[in-house]
């Protein structure tokens, strides 16, 4: 059951974290015990696989279980022009362009003409699923936030 | 026929895991009271007998879901963009289904019947 997704507090790789900086909201990142402004990074992800129920079940699941995220759906044809405005720091879609090899640091193409396989790319390191699980995806986001990021709030 | 009413048990069947195991968990999500049972499309027939569910979402509905369960969805069956619901006696087709689609089936209110 998702609901018993362990707390992740793993100390996983972290890869080149782009999102923006925000102050005063509830923490991905460990609360400063000084009087500071709470700075958070928030992870950037872009849903764009095919077809649209299953993106939007993905995305809400996400938003769901790991609230910091930034989460945005886009149809597979706004992808690319998506990788260049939102600057995702994960790319799920059904299948990879150029765009997103080159510039998102974490992607995922799920079920490439609808087989069941996947292939995850994390910082350049290739992973091939034979048929992923939801399991695996929230996995994926978790190593990309990094350690002590993508907890429940 | 089934009986018509309240959706209470739930048994999503279509393939692909993470994307059946995406839309059984936004189901919970949404409905906690409800029993939201998962099963690969080769126990789905076994799970309809032994759950009874009110509506299942499935690949490719069998003859035994059109039989016994009064709501269904074959959704993208071989993939393809248009998929069928049959609520309550009434079959409709869509293309590009939502999440909201799907959700609204449990969300709406039970047919009322003489």
């Amino acid at each position: 059951m998702l609901e018993f997704l362990p707390p992740q507090r793993s100390p996983a790789p972290s890869y080149g974290l782009r999102g923006t900086l925000q102050e005063g909201c509830a923490g991905i990142l460990p609360r400063s015990t000084e009087r500071e402004p709470v700075r958070e990074v928030q992870l950037r992800v872009l849903l764009a696989n095919e077809p649209r129920s299953y993106r939007e079940s993905i995305a809400a699941v996400f938003r769901q279980l790991r609230p910091g995220l930034h989460v945005k759906v886009v149809e597979p044809e706004a992808l690319e022009s998506n990788v260049v405005r939102f600057v995702p720091d994960v790319a799920i879609c059904s299948r990879v362009t150029g765009a997103v090899r080159e510039r998102v640091p974490v992607w995922v193409e799920l079920y490439p003409e609808y087989a069941a396989h996947s292939v995850a790319s994390e910082g350049g390191r290739r992973t091939e699923f034979a048929e992923i699980q939801l399991l695996d995806l929230i996995s994926i986001l978790d190593r990309a936030a990094g350690p002590n990021q993508g907890d429940p709030a | 026929m089934p009986n018509m009413g309240i959706i209470r048990h739930v048994l999503v069947a279509n393939e692909l895991a993470s994307y059946r195991e995406s839309i059984a968990a936004a189901m919970r999500f949404s409905f906690p009271d409800v029993e939201v049972f998962e099963a690969t499309s080769t126990d789905l027939n076994r799970e309809v007998l032994r759950l009874r569910p009110e509506l299942v979402i499935c690949s490719r509905v069998t003859s035994l879901v059109k039989e016994r369960v009064p709501n269904w969805v074959e959704l993208y069956p071989e993939c393809e963009p248009l998929s069928t619901f049959y609520l309550d006696g009434e079959r409709s087709v869509k293309e590009q289904v939502d999440l909201s689609d799907l959700l609204s089936i449990v969300d709406r209110p039970p047919v009322r019947t003489a």
